[in-house]
């Protein structure tokens, strides 16, 4: 069974995608904010990262940005989650293609498409 | 007796009957009472003259016995005559016109009490003798008043009228001069010399006489001459005189003195007085009117107003030359006035221009493409904190204050925009000498010359900081608007498609739980859409408030008592009765945000406290959470700005904003500080009611 780690400040959001996983068969795990999403990732080790860009202390980019820069991490894919109508244009240059995207509000068969992306 | 003697007898009778002639003439032009006396004493004169040169020498006939008499008694009029001309400028006290007109009366009255008059070189009786005294006492007394009073009178006016006067002023020295010796001439046959001299006098008296009356245009001018100077100085002053007031600066001192007179006034075509002389420290006004009743009051016209001089008593019969020369100022001034309507019209339009461009914040510039040189109006230096007094415009400064990451190739741009027609527009940063950065749009017209080559580029610089901050501020506000709007729909709408597709596989509990998430998302929604409804209406400065007194404890207690304190949570007041500037519900709205918040962020004890000191209220919620992450602070009343918790919280992250738009719009201000020793404090700062 995979596990994904749901990454995002708003504790609704955060028990709407782990319905919507756990119904398709996944595990889920959740962090509601940077820091703690790396820590869960290095003890944990999801297969993969639904990360919230637009988050209170480091946002969604700072922590990719971390991700990528740990090689033990950087192997785990990451999905971007954004209230971004158009996600890739807002991309920091240095951050282009290393993550899938998923575009809020989402429904069922966008999250999982989004994670067969990767 | 010689042919000498015998000539200027001939000419006598003439000379006098001329003298009567121009002073009835002048009578006929001006019609005042001087007028009036100076004709009649010089037709006496004359009359007496020319009657007596027809009478024949020896004949002793009742008829010319009354007729010499007559004489003599008609003679006796023409000092008091001369008297009364004078006394008609500026009357005499009332003991000297009852003095002279009793010894008048006196002398005209003698000759009638004598049964004959002595003939020439007879021998004169006691009696006629003292007669012979009162004659010459009464005519040397009232001549000597009359030359005395028109000298001393002559001394504060204008040349050609001072002059005029004391020419007068000698003529009747000279005749008193040749009375006294006809009459004081021993008995008998007086010596030929001595005729001729008293001849002499006399002619020399109606010379004078004439002189002063009806002086030559070459002599007027001679005497006015000294006047020259001060005219000039009034014509260069002119020259200057910026403004109306100016003008009736330089001029009305130096008319008022050219007119012998104590004030002169210039009045605009409303009649409006711009400007106003005064030489006395009597009332002008009274002045005024008295001079007004004397008919010595000068009006030119100027421009379409009015130059108003208040003449001396002397003015309207010697006077003439004087008020032609006022003409003459007036008509100069008059080219001034409307010198200076235009200079100040121009000036008008410029300072409008100037303020127009300050308030626009637009600049405008003009540059020479050829010699690469500027001209700017008085903004373009404003804009980049320069001096205009004190600073040179170049195209070299101007380029040097833009942002260095704005500024392009300027030759490839220009090269542009000839090629397009000449019309340039720009969007840069500049930084101001002061270190601020302001944002700028250039926009700009190119003038070519015959051939087609650019000569020259006019055009407007705009400060747009303003609107390019509320251009940022909009944008931020929409991403963020939207970004908090998807949040709750996506779960609101997750948890529909959960339900729909999943609620077989879902336990009751799991059911409750999408609900009360579905509920919360929408209740969220709701309240966000309200509070941007809000503050947009704030933002657009069209809220729905009216200021007026408020008292501050009610306002409290109302809100204490609809928002009570969750369950342990305590709320202590220190709020005395003070009225602030507000409005009444909004000031509700307010506390009652302020103290949700505490509710929300804080710990367990909120303080609510009023103070009033120098006409300001102060009003603080504080409480002892954890106060505001220093972070957060600078953009803490911004929009969209919630805490790090806040997912914890039920929030639209506008609260804030919305509390501070309707302080401000209250004129009053809202500042946040950490309270001691940990906490987070509102302090609202409004204006007391004024009592």
């Amino acid at each position: 069974m995979k596990t994904i780690l749901v990454v995002d400040d708003e504790p609704d959001i955060r028990l709407m995608s782990r319905y919507m996983l756990e119904a398709n068969g996944f595990k889920v795990i959740e962090a509601s904010d940077g820091p703690s999403c790396l820590q869960m990732m290095r003890e944990v080790a999801p297969d993969l990262v639904l990360l919230d860009i637009r988050m209170p202390g480091p946002d969604g980019w700072t922590v990719l940005r971390e991700i990528l820069s740990d090689p033990e991490l950087a192997r785990i894919p990451v999905v971007m989650a954004s209230a971004h109508a158009s996600p890739r244009e807002a991309e920091p240059d240095d951050l282009k293609g290393r993550a899938g995207y998923l575009v809020k509000p989402f429904r069922q068969a966008d999250l999982l498409q989004a994670l067969e992306q990767i | 007796m010689s042919d000498l003697l015998r000539i200027l007898e001939i000419l006598q009778p003439f000379v006098f009957g001329l003298l009567a002639l121009i002073a009835l003439l002048q009578y006929r032009r001006h019609r005042s009472a001087p007028a009036a006396w100076a004709a009649l004493t010089f037709v006496i004169l004359g009359a007496i003259l020319i009657v007596s040169a027809v009478l024949p020498e020896e004949a002793d006939t009742p008829t010319l016995r009354f007729t010499g008499k007559a004489i003599i008694a008609v003679f006796a009029l023409f000092p008091y005559s001369l008297y009364r001309f004078m006394a008609s400028f500026r009357s005499p006290p009332r003991w000297l016109d009852s003095l002279a007109l009793a010894l008048t009366l006196l002398v005209m009255i003698g000759p009638f009490l004598f049964e004959r008059l002595p003939e020439e070189g007879e021998p004169r009786t006691a009696a006629f003798g003292v007669y012979l005294l009162l004659f010459l006492g009464h005519f040397v007394l009232l001549s000597l008043i009359v030359s005395w009073k028109l000298w001393r009178s002559g001394k504060d006016l204008p040349a050609v009228s001072r002059k005029r006067m004391r020419t007068l002023s000698l003529g009747s020295l000279a005749l008193a001069t040749a009375v006294i010796l006809a009459v004081a001439a021993p008995s008998g046959e007086s010596p030929e010399g001595f005729q001729v001299t008293v001849q002499l006098f006399a002619l020399g008296s109606a010379l004078l006489f004439l002189l002063g009356f009806a002086p030559p245009a070459t002599l007027r001018s001679a005497w006015r001459r000294s006047e020259g100077p001060q005219l000039d100085a009034a014509e260069a002053g002119l020259m200057e005189a910026q403004t109306a007031e100016d003008i009736a600066r330089v001029i009305l001192p130096r008319v008022a003195t050219l007119a012998g007179g104590r004030q002169a006034l210039l009045l605009s075509g409303s009649g409006e007085v711009l400007g106003h002389y005064s030489s006395g420290e009597r009332d002008g006004a009274t002045s005024l009117q008295e001079a007004a009743s004397q008919e010595r009051i000068v009006r030119v016209p100027v421009g379409n107003g009015e130059l108003v001089v208040e003449a001396s008593e002397f003015a309207p019969l010697f006077g003439d030359d004087e008020v032609q020369m006022i003409k003459r100022v007036a008509f100069l001034a008059e080219l001034a006035v409307q010198r200076a309507l235009l200079v100040e019209s121009q000036l008008r339009i410029q300072q409008q221009l100037v303020e127009a461009q300050a308030v626009a914040r637009v600049g405008s510039w003009e540059w020479d493409v050829r010699t690469d040189g500027t001209v700017w109006s008085e903004q373009m230096f404003h804009l980049i904190g320069a001096d205009p007094a004190t600073t040179e415009s170049t195209a070299a400064l101007y380029r040097s204050r833009i942002h260095p990451d704005d500024l392009m190739n300027p030759e490839e741009e220009l090269t542009l925009a000839f090629a397009a027609g000449g019309d340039y527009e720009s969007e840069h940063r500049l930084i101001r000498l002061d270190g601020d950065i302001i944002n700028v749009r250039s926009r700009a017209k190119t003038v070519f010359d015959d051939a087609g080559r650019p000569m020259k580029m006019i055009g407007t610089s705009q400060d747009v900081t303003e609107e390019k901050k509320l251009e940022a501020f909009r944008t931020q506000f929409i991403a963020n608007a939207a970004h908090e709007l998807r949040t709750p729909l996506t779960s609101l709408l997750g948890f529909i498609e959960i339900i729909t597709s999943q609620r077989d596989k879902m336990t009751e509990e799991q059911v409750e739980e999408a609900f009360e998430v579905m509920s919360r998302s929408g209740e969220r929604l709701s309240t966000l859409v309200q509070n941007m409804l809000d503050l947009t209406k704030l933002q657009q400065g069209t809220p729905d408030i009216t200021l007026g007194p408020v008292d501050l404890q009610q306002v409290v207690h109302r809100a204490l008592e609809a928002n009570p304190p969750p369950a342990g949570v305590e709320v202590s007041k220190r709020v005395p009765s003070v009225t602030a500037k507000g409005d009444p519900n909004r000031l509700d709205q307010i506390v009652t945000n302020l103290l949700t918040n505490a509710y929300k962020y804080g710990g367990k004890r909120v303080a609510v406290d009023v103070e009033q000191s120098d006409g300001r209220v102060l009003l603080s919620v504080t409480d002892d959470g954890p106060g505001v992450d220093p972070l957060l602070v600078p953009n803490l009343f911004d929009p969209f700005t919630r805490g790090r918790e806040s997912h914890r919280i039920r929030g639209s992250g506008l609260g804030l904003s919305i509390v501070k738009m309707l302080i401000e719009a209250s004129e009053g201000s809202i500042r946040y500080e950490p309270a001691v020793p940990q906490g987070a404090r509102f302090c609202v700062e409004l204006r007391a009611a004024e009592s």
